[in-house]
């Protein structure tokens, strides 16, 4: 064991190398900090919203099952088709079969993490049902076949060369560095998408319990797109997304923008409740809304249960010097960032419980996000929870060593004289340049000041007697 | 002013950096605050706790409240450790005998420039200092004990030249076994952060936890830059003299 | 109702009591149609990229409306029963002025639906009235539900709205409490599939965090807003 293993050292370097991302990271991610404060600033009684936002989720999740009850009558009351999904694979099947059984050959999609979760692009497309991401960021990433880098911006690490070069090679586009021009050609591509695909999926930001109603936001407006036009909507939901009112639902809206985009709100927020109705001209004609567990429900009442009350808004990866450094992939994770180490062992099948060790516990997370979720406690819980099975032995051995003189004070001053004492005569002027066993990598990227003098607490004895 | 107070030192500065240990109990004297140091304390056992070892951390957290006592202030020259104190031990001795005598000691422990301005309102130390300074503001004594202006009133009551850092508030990548485990992502934000302290053209950059500055004096030192990074404690005793 | 995943939430759940904060205060705290409302709602339009243009009458609008589609050269304008039915003058002026008015219900079989949108989807421009507009955010509230057609405001490059000024609320908060005292809330949802907040125009900031109108819904967004009551 190691951390961080060999395979997410690599990820990380990748990151660390790669100057396109680097770059990106440094021009957008300070200018997303810079707005996001400006809403809040403009947001009035803004930290008894946020307050008031957390009760909201807290009260949700200690009541989940009543709300998610609620929810699943009142969507099927107003003709809406509500499936259970246990697992990823429950929830891919439902909806493979679903695209089978309705003939739909092309299915439009608006952003959805919980999709990129249950890895369902790929289930379709093993089906032979072909997927269109139709987020401009998601459509680029689709087209260079990548992975979201960031839950709001998933393009972030792309520069506009690369994006011109795959619309070249995807759409026939001339070159240009026009991003009015890129965009307009991804408007044109997709446009026919949304009109011909049969089937739209997209993700939920809140499903109300009260009405069964689905709050989604949008900027683009493909959310609008795949909800309206295709004759199915597919909605995708984690368990954890309802929310008990629509008042609730305003709460935590006027947090959500701000915190994701800085925007007062998003350019589209749709509030959709059950399929067209008969008197309506137009909407889906079939709705159904996937609810997925695939695990969340094993953490409700255990510590790590605050987890559950994100909202998915993104503020806490641009606050994160870890990931403005690292970058969304090096994470190797569906949901990167402080929050995405919380999450990404939570769910599925568990595996990535290392990355709750990719954190100083600097805090910046917690303090930006709207919710309030203890983000770096929550990651020292993982790691207790882990702790045992993921730190190196010999770490191990000496936490226990140091803890054992830590209650004995004569071993204690004995064995820090000793090491002390052994540390000065390593130093040169003060320094320690290269150093061996746990002061490797401490060396490997700066210098350790060995001690000038002997320790405090022996001055202080010498006083004590006398001596200064 | 007649308080009594004891110091916690923390391992390192005991071990590593004695100087602000002794700063610190030249700058409370020169208050007027008697200073105890109580002998059996050791280490605060945050290391464990961050990693993961609860066991051996509830260990240390055991030891130290046993070790410190309950009817006085305790001033530690450390964001993090205080901070250890004030919020690790809640959950580390959850339902423990000694819990009691926990929330006593945690009520009063303070950082020291916390406990300097916020507690004594005392801001101006006498202390006359020249030269261009910085701080930096680590994170546990900014998010998790609040301590945003009492280190700067300090500082410019000396009359330094004190100039703000940018992007003050962004971690130093220090954190504890982060900084080994994660070494290359730990320099890489260390990079950063030196980039902003260079932009002040300060000679010190000041801070109030010797881990974070180990960090950026070790960080400074490799590069080979005339900056040095120094406790706020350490600085101020120096203007005594 | 059960379920395995409702199972395992119930054994989960802690149905611990989480005291509820106090309700902040509104975003805008303003009477609706207040000078107070209207003065924001015009800054926040600013704001986000709506052009707003004030109207005495409804008249005036629908004449402001013709010009606007006649400087544009737009010749198909899609727009909604509901609309029609709050602004009656409006289709015949259109109609007068040469332009083709699409609208209608759109079939729900398959084929048909699909050229139905596919003849939608050719308008340069698509008019609604609204059901509220929020003045803090610059919000156009527009619905679906009886002649309420959701395409209208979305496949066109170009979205009129026409306002009320007794429409303006101060914040979507207030609205909300509104409709809810009045059964108007649960009204809706019974008849409508969608209700929208439409704020501002499609926009993306997804290549190189620079922003760029029009990405999938209309590039521009065109708020009327007329003082007379309806
Ligand atoms: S943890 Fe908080 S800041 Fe991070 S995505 Fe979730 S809600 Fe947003």
């Amino acid at each position: 064991m190691s951390i961080p293993s060999p395979a997410f050292r690599s990820r990380i370097r990748e990151g660390l190398e790669n100057a396109t991302l680097q770059e990106a990271l440094q021009r957008a991610v300070p200018s997303f900090l810079v707005s996001r404060s400006k809403a809040f600033e403009d947001l009035p009684d803004a930290e008894a919203v946020r307050d008031r936002a957390r009760a909201i989720r807290a009260h949700t999740i200690a009541h989940l099952d009543r709300y998610l009850e609620q929810f699943a009558r009142e969507v099927e009351r107003r003709g809406g088709k509500v499936f259970w999904a246990a697992t990823a694979r429950e929830a891919c099947d439902y909806i493979v079969n679903l695209a089978r059984s309705r003939g739909v050959a092309m299915v439009a999609k608006s952003k959805s993490m919980v999709s990129e979760e249950i890895g369902l692009n790929h289930a379709m497309e093993a089906a032979g049902i072909r997927v269109v991401e139709t987020d401009l960021g998601e459509f680029i990433i689709q087209l260079a076949g990548e992975r979201p880098s960031h839950i709001i911006t998933p393009a972030i690490h792309k520069r506009r060369e690369d994006i011109s070069k795959l619309f070249q090679k995807h759409l026939g586009m001339p070159p240009t560095d026009e991003i009015p021009e890129m965009t307009a050609a991804a408007r044109r591509a997709l446009r026919q998408v949304f009109l011909d695909a049969r089937m739209g999926i997209s993700g939920v930001n809140f499903g109300i319990a009260e009405t069964g109603t689905l709050v989604l936001v949008t900027n683009e407006g493909n959310g609008r797109m795949v909800t309206t036009l295709p004759p199915i909507h597919v909605a995708l939901m984690g368990i954890e997304r309802v929310v008990p009112t629509w008042e609730d639902a305003e709460i935590l809206l006027r947090v959500l923008a701000r915190s994701a985009t800085g925007q007062a709100l998003t350019a589209y927020t749709s509030f959709l409740t059950g399929p067209r109705r008969r008197e309506e001209p137009d909407g889906p004609e079939e709705l159904h809304v996937v609810l997925v567990d695939n695990g969340r429900s094993r953490w409700l009442g255990t510590p790590l249960e605050e987890a559950l009350y994100c909202i998915r808004c993104g503020a806490c990866l641009n606050a994160c010097p870890v990931y403005r450094a690292i970058g969304g992939h090096a994470y190797g994770s569906v949901y990167p960032g402080p929050i995405g180490s919380i999450v990404t062992p939570m769910l599925g099948d568990g595996n990535g419980a290392e990355l709750a060790y990719a954190s100083s516990l600097c805090g910046a997370c917690q303090e930006i996000c709207p919710v309030r979720i203890p983000i770096p406690d929550l990651l020292v819980r993982w790691r207790q929870m882990r702790a045992g099975s993921l730190l190196p032995v010999w770490e191990r051995i000496g936490l226990q060593l140091y803890a054992h003189a830590a209650r004995h004070p004569s071993l204690w001053a004995r064995a820090g004289r000793w090491a002390m004492g052994l540390l000065r005569r390593l130093g040169r002027e003060g320094w320690l340049r290269r150093g061996v066993g746990p002061l490797r990598a401490w060396t490997a990227v700066r210098d350790f000041p060995v001690p000038q003098r002997p320790a405090f607490r022996d001055w202080w004895t010498s006083r004590r007697g006398g001596g200064e | 002013m007649s308080q009594t107070v004891q110091l916690f030192v923390t391992c390192l500065v005991d071990w590593l950096r004695p100087e602000i240990g002794i700063a610190t109990v030249r700058l409370l004297e020169k208050v007027g605050v008697t200073v105890r140091f109580p002998e059996a304390q050791t280490c605060c056992g945050q290391p464990a706790f961050n990693v993961g070892r609860w066991e051996e951390a509830r260990a240390m957290a055991e030891h130290w409240v046993r070790t410190f006592d309950p009817e006085l202030p305790v001033v530690v020259p450390s964001g993090s450790c205080a901070a250890m104190v004030r919020h690790g031990y809640h959950v580390l001795l959850e339902g423990h005998p000694l819990h009691a005598r926990w929330e006593a000691l945690a009520a009063q422990t303070y950082e020291l420039s916390q406990y300097l301005v916020d507690v004594l309102r005392i801001q101006d130390l006498g202390v006359r200092r020249e030269g261009t300074v910085t701080y930096h503001p680590s994170c546990h004594l900014l998010r998790m004990l609040g301590v945003r202006e009492a280190p700067e009133r300090l500082i410019r009551a000396t009359g330094a030249a004190y100039h703000p850092l940018p992007e003050a508030e962004t971690c130093c990548g220090f954190g504890g076994l982060f900084s080994v485990h994660f070494e290359e992502v730990s320099g890489a934000m260390l990079d950063r952060k030196i980039q902003a302290i260079r932009s002040t053209g300060a000679e010190v950059v000041l801070g109030c936890d010797w881990s974070c500055l180990m960090h950026i004096g070790g960080g400074l030192h490799r590069q080979g830059l005339p900056v040095r990074a120094m406790h706020l404690a350490e600085w101020l005793a120096e203007g005594l003299l | 109702m059960n379920h395995p995943v409702l199972e395992a939430v119930r054994r989960r759940v802690t149905r611990r009591a989480v005291p509820l904060e106090p309700a902040p205060a509104l975003p805008l705290d303003a009477p609706p149609g207040s000078e107070v409302a209207v003065q924001r709602l015009w800054a926040s339009w600013t704001g986000i990229g709506v052009q707003g243009v004030r109207c005495a009458t409804e008249a005036e609008a629908i004449r402001e409306v013709v010009a606007r589609l006649r400087e544009r050269k737009i010749r198909h304008v899609l727009t909604d029963a509901r609309t029609a039915r709050s602004y009656p003058g409006l289709i015949p002026a259109l109609e007068d002025a040469g332009l083709t008015v699409m609208g209608g219900n759109l079939p729900r079989e398959e084929g048909p639906r699909y050229l139905g949108l596919g003849r939608w989807a050719m308008a340069e421009a698509g008019i609604t009235d609204v059901v509220a507009a929020f003045a803090d955010t610059g919000t156009l509230w527009v619905a679906g539900g009886t002649g309420g057609m959701r395409c209208a405001s979305l496949l066109p490059p170009v979205h009129i709205a026409l306002v009320r000024r007794a429409q303006v609320f101060p914040c979507l908060a207030t609205w909300l409490a509104e409709a809810r005292a009045s059964g108007a809330l649960m009204e809706w949802v019974e008849e409508s599939s969608a209700m929208i907040a439409i704020t501002g125009p499609s926009r993306t900031s997804d290549i190189e965090k620079t922003l760029t109108l029009g990405v999938h819904g209309p590039k521009e967004v065109i708020a009327f807003l007329i003082e007379e009551a309806g």
